[in-house]
């Protein structure tokens, strides 16, 4: 198994910000720390804040695109000008700086607030090489340069951007890097207010597990390949448009024309011969579509009786089963006939007046079913015989099957050939003496031919498919090694967030079918498997989906931070409590929590609170804090203290 | 376990031909071990189908004071014939090797001689050296079987694991003292690996006794073919001045008493369902400036107040068998 | 009966059949084991589609109606249990008897395909049984996975041996041969023999 580093943020200090009244120093507890306000008061801005002070302004959701057939990917980010929107006054200072710990490793790093720009990157006390640019300039140069592998004359390492995200690759030592650590913070670790769910999402889900368990290098290339696959799938669309090559093929016909002079004799001569052939071609055509209509009328009666001859079997069976293993009945009556007869109970031995009928069940009275005993060796032969007849049938029906396909194949190929010749056809017709009607007989063939080109792409994208599909199973199998920590985890969150009249499974199911796009795990709540996340009521789906991800980070990681907008908006006031019980678990194993909190009457904030020592928690309250706190009465003290 | 897959399957090259109809010759021989006998087959594959018949039939025509050759024929028919009138034992055994060289050679066929305690194959007249590898095979199997502990040794079996933990490191030992990051679930896992390697059953972590409640796992059990089980749970406690950091102190006396505890209730719960309850241990690893018959006295303490509890129930006082003590610290010193 | 129970007692009982050749008497969780692995190894030798039930526990394995069907058998007299053992009567064998003697009938066929497993299975003790069971591939990965109910149809060891089949080029080599030489690789491992017969290094 696989372990890897997440950053601990320590310290965050906003200056000329005028959103805030700067500068703003936030230090961050290892527990719990609880961002507070009314609502527009920049909440969401400031745990925004908190990932882009990290990773810079990425949004994570990273695509990959194809363009001309080539990869290229994309990272979104946000505008340069997000941050700068929230200020209320415009000031190109504006800075955040985030300190911040990844395994033995010291970050401080600092960010424009006013253009996004990485300004400086110190690690371990030395500042990280490089030009300073803007991250969609950067981002640019990076699509281009992958597109055209690596080849590019501007080099990415000219650049700050370029050594610090290298550098987070080295000691988070995530495989995929920056790209994997955006992921992870923004689908795992951020669980934000548009309650994104990972865990029904089977491409997350199986790319955040499968680069715990598996080899780096396999993980890499086992994204490299779905992303080759999603590529090589586009390829193949494109192959649909056959525009360049008709282009191409009426620049041929006009280079042709000026030979015609010359070669008049010779094509008609050849055209005697191809008419000749086409002529033949279609005679072998028409008898092999009689022939396949015939074998295929044969085929669906052999298919009928092979139906038939099933259900006769089953009949038999079901007789022959009947036969063989009868009801007990016989048995019991032999044991509990004299003495019922004799008045007496055969089970307590008191004394009992029973009402026996000969017809009737000596226990309930029903009637008897007596079913006329047939002798059981004829009809295990007629079993026999009728299993040999279903495996004739089966065969009678394989070899049609084999013949028809070979027919088919014959007619696929001669129509192919026939259409060949009458592109020729026309192309000799059109030479000698041109006709604009040969042309539109042309066009359909030349789409022809592109279908064969994309029938092709189709091949080599099956094929990486294949490889794909492969390459998932390994992952899965290495799991199986390591399932059992994953699932104690995931089921003591899922129980701590469902209570106790709820019963929660996860497990990894032995896969039946080659379904790509099938989860790797399986959910189960009280016995029943919810696989798509309709199958939960609201708060359900949240603490499934939290479960979900505390396992992630408490199971491969050492340390993590969690981030919840405002966990209690959608929660009722018994599920609040089951979430506190769970989030105080995170806690206390060494992770910390940040969370946002309205002002509303929620007890989930408030417990969480009382349950530490002020030395444990560190409020922000932005009534207090920002500009935009119109209200400052509900201060977060007030809020604390009305609640109690 | 994907490593042993792997493992197994590129062990291909080394699958001969014949190798289920060996293994039940090699059981023919075994079902009539002591007694002196050729066993005639031609296609080897039809042992397959009248095992059983020809084991009905070798021992109901079988005569000790003459050597008869039992054959298979084709047709599924077993017959016999007298190859030797009289029995005397040195000079037969190489006679029958010669008898079924001949016999193999000229009828094309294989021939098994059974003489007492050895047997051997021959086929169209040359020894058949596969049929001798898989024959080992399965002495070697048995004879290691012998060396497996079953659940009525397990005391045994504890006794060695301390033994042998005297003089190989343990990484939970560190400089003469306990190291810091030492868990139940280590100790645990130690002396599961050593069960495994030194009993003959299944060894299972985490078994959950109760069909109704999940907490109630116990730390250790054994099951053996005939569904016994024994539980044992394991428990350590370490005095203050012997783990690697001088403060750290892990436990008390008290865990004796937790141990029984949760063995009660496991012994309870476990008679309810389908497994039958051989036995229950309490081991406790622990390190401590008392004796070791000061610990004892003290352990047994705890039991008989625990004994006398009401919560204490009769499948535990039936079934518990002993508190194995465990000195974490009683180590070899190497020079 | 229904008949997916009728058809694992008609197995049942053949089984019970072929193993009175050698003795009249078998160690019921033993015997609950040959029924398992025959039909964890059935889709691979026999290429059939027979399916079975079963709840895998740490530790255990309960195939559904395994134990409604002893019940049954011991009520139809045709066989005895006592603790640990099933002994087989004259009664049970009769009466296969008398149906196997109808050569065209499917039961032969059924105990054809059975009878082999059964001489292979037997050439191993119970404690070697025991041992290749618990080493089988699904009862290991089963509580591994969180999957508490299988189907002999999802054998784990049918795949692999399927695996193993497809890099064999000997065609002499068969089935029966591959179930074998695993089971011989199992307890090989399990008691550290080396291929060529040495104790191996730890």
């Amino acid at each position: 198994m696989n372990r890897f580093y997440l950053p601990i943020l320590n310290r965050m200090r906003i200056e000329d910000y005028s959103l805030y009244k700067c500068p703003l120093e936030i230090c961050f507890s290892n527990k719990l720390n609880i961002v507070y306000g009314t609502n527009g008061t920049g909440k969401s801005t400031l745990l925004m804040m908190c990932f882009f002070s990290i990773v810079g302004p990425y949004r994570g959701g990273i695509k990959t695109k194809v363009r001309q057939e080539h990869r290229r990917d994309n990272r979104p980010i946000y505008e340069d000008s997000f941050f700068s929107e929230r200020m209320i006054k415009s000031d190109t200072n504006a800075k955040v700086t985030s300190s911040f710990t990844i395994d033995q490793d010291e970050y401080i790093v600092t960010h424009s607030l006013y253009d996004c720009k990485l300004l400086c990157a110190v690690v371990n006390g030395r500042s990280l090489p490089g030009k300073q640019i803007s991250y969609r300039t950067y981002e640019t140069k990076y699509t281009q340069n992958r597109a055209d592998d690596y080849s590019s004359t501007d080099r990415l390492d000219d650049y700050l951007i370029y050594h610090y995200q290298e550098q987070l690759k080295k000691s988070t030592k995530l495989p995929g890097g920056v790209n994997t650590l955006i992921s992870m913070l923004l689908d795992v670790m951020f669980f934000d207010e548009g309650r994104k769910l990972t865990f029904w999402n089977n491409d997350l889900q199986e790319t955040i597990i499968g680069k715990y368990i598996v080899d780096s290098d396999f993980y890499e290339q086992y994204c490299e390949k779905k992303l080759t696959t999603k590529a090589l799938e586009s390829a193949y669309k494109k192959k649909s448009e056959t525009y360049n090559y008709m282009n191409k093929f009426f620049q041929k016909e006009r280079e042709e024309k000026a030979k015609v002079g010359e070669d008049t004799e010779k094509l008609q001569r050849e055209l005697f011969h191809i008419e000749e052939k086409a002529q033949r071609l279609g005679k072998e055509l028409e008898k092999d579509q009689l022939l396949y209509s015939r074998k295929n009328k044969e085929l669906l009666t052999a298919i009928h009786e092979e139906e038939t001859v099933k259900e006769e079997l089953n009949v038999l069976e079901e007789t022959w089963y009947t036969n063989l293993f009868p009801s007990p009945y016989k048995e019991y009556h032999g044991k509990f006939y004299k003495q019922m007869i004799d008045g007496y109970c055969p089970v307590c031995g008191n004394k009992h007046d029973f009402s026996l009928f000969s017809e009737r069940c000596i226990v309930c009275g029903e009637w008897l079913q007596l079913g006329d005993s047939q002798d059981i060796i004829t009809i295990d032969t007629a079993r026999q015989n009728k299993i040999d007849s279903l495996s004739e049938t089966k065969k009678k029906v394989e070899i049609l099957s084999v013949e028809l396909d070979k027919i088919g194949e014959r007619i696929k190929w001669t129509r192919k050939e026939t259409n060949k010749n009458n592109i020729r056809i026309n192309e000799i017709k059109a030479l000698i003496s041109p006709d604009e009607d040969y042309r539109e007989d042309s066009d359909k063939k030349r789409l022809e031919k592109a279908q064969e080109e994309r029938d092709l792409a189709l091949a080599e994208y099956n094929s990486s498919k294949k490889k794909e599909e492969q390459m998932k199973k390994k992952i899965e199998e290495s799991l199986v090694d390591n399932f059992t920590t994953f699932r104690t985890a995931f089921i003591r969150y899922a129980s701590s967030f469902f209570g106790e009249q709820h019963k929660e499974n996860l497990s990894l199911p032995f896969s039946e079918d080659d379904d790509l796009n099938a989860p790797l795990m399986k959910f189960e709540l009280d016995g029943k498997t919810r696989d798509e996340d309709y199958m939960l009521s609201e708060s359900q789906r949240i603490f499934t989906d939290l479960s979900f991800r505390f396992s992630v980070l408490t199971t491969f990681h050492n340390k993590s931070f969690f981030i919840c907008e405002t966990p209690d908006s959608t929660l009722d006031i018994f599920h609040e409590e089951l979430a506190v019980k769970t989030f105080l678990e995170y806690i206390e194993q060494g992770n910390a929590l940040i969370l946002s909190a309205n002002a509303r009457h929620s007890s989930l904030v408030n417990d969480l609170y009382k349950h530490y020592n002020s030395n444990d928690v560190t409020v922000i309250d932005l009534t207090k804090i920002s500009k935009l706190a119109l209200i400052t009465e509900y201060s977060f003290d007030r809020y604390i203290n009305r609640e109690r | 376990m994907q490593l042993r897959n792997e493992d197994f399957l590129n062990s291909y090259p080394e699958i001969g031909n014949f190798q289920a109809e060996y293994s039940i010759l090699s059981c023919l021989f075994k079902d009539c071990e002591g007694m002196f006998f050729l066993f005639e087959i031609k296609d080897l594959d039809a042992i397959r189908n009248q095992y059983g018949n020809v084991v009905k039939y070798i021992k109901q025509y079988y005569k000790s004071h003459e050597i008869r050759a039992f054959i298979l024929s084709v047709d599924e028919r077993i017959d016999y014939i007298t190859v030797v009138k009289s029995s005397g034992l040195t000079t037969q055994i190489e006679q029958l090797y010669n008898i079924a060289m001949e016999r193999s050679k000229k009828n094309s066929s294989f021939v098994l001689v059974c003489a007492g305690t050895s047997n051997v194959l021959f086929h169209e007249g040359i020894f058949d050296e596969c049929y001798k590898n898989v024959y080992s095979d399965k002495q070697r199997f048995l004879q290691a079987e012998t060396l497996k502990y079953n659940i009525d040794d397990l005391e045994k079996v504890f006794e060695l694991f301390h033994v042998e933990r005297k003089y190989i490191d343990c990484d939970y030992i560190v400089n003469g003292k306990v190291s810091d990051s030492i868990t139940e679930q280590k100790l645990r896992n130690h002396l599961m690996d050593y069960l495994k390697e030194k009993t003959n059953m299944m060894v299972i972590p985490e078994l959950c006794t109760s069909n109704k409640e999940d907490e109630e796992s116990v730390d250790i059990s054994v099951i053996n073919k005939n569904k016994e089980v024994s539980i044992i749970e394991v428990k350590y406690f370490v005095k203050r001045g012997l783990f690697e950091n001088p403060d750290k102190q892990a436990y008390s006396f008290a865990r004796f008493t937790d141990g029984y505890k949760q063995l009660n209730k496991y012994c309870l719960h476990l008679n309810q369902e389908n497994y039958y309850l051989h036995s229950a241990f309490l081991y406790m690893f622990y390190a401590h400036s008392e004796t070791v018959g000061e610990i004892v006295s003290r352990a047994r303490e705890r039991f008989n107040t625990f004994l006398r509890q009401s919560e204490c129930n009769d499948y535990f006082k039936y079934n518990y068998k002993n508190t194995i003590l465990d000195n974490m610290l009683d180590q070899k010193v190497s020079i | 009966m229904d008949r997916k129970k009728s058809m694992l007692a008609e197995t049942m009982i053949l089984f019970l059949f072929a193993l009175s050749k050698t003795s009249e008497e078998v160690n019921i969780n033993t015997y609950k084991r040959y029924i398992y692995l025959y039909y964890l190894t059935s889709g691979f030798i026999n290429n059939n589609s027979d399916d079975i039930e079963i709840i895998v526990e740490k530790g255990d394995i309960k195939i559904i109606e395994f134990e409604s069907i002893i019940s049954d058998f011991v009520l139809k007299e045709y066989i005895e249990t006592e603790k640990n053992s099933i002994i087989i009567k004259k009664k049970l064998l009769d009466f296969v008897d008398a149906l196997l003697r109808n050569k065209d009938g499917a039961l032969i066929r059924r105990y054809k395909e059975i009878q082999p497993f059964v001489s292979l299975i037997q050439s191993y003790n119970d404690q070697f049984v025991f041992t290749v069971f618990f080493s089988e591939p699904t009862f290991r990965e089963a509580p591994l996975r969180g999957v508490s109910e299988i189907h002999s149809a999802n054998s784990k060891l049918a795949v692999l041996l399927k695996q193993f089949k497809s890099k064999v080029c000997d065609t002499r080599i068969d089935e029966y041969d591959i179930l074998a030489y695993w089971m011989d690789y199992i307890l090989r491992n399990y008691y550290n023999i080396g291929a060529d017969g040495d104790a191996v290094e730890e």
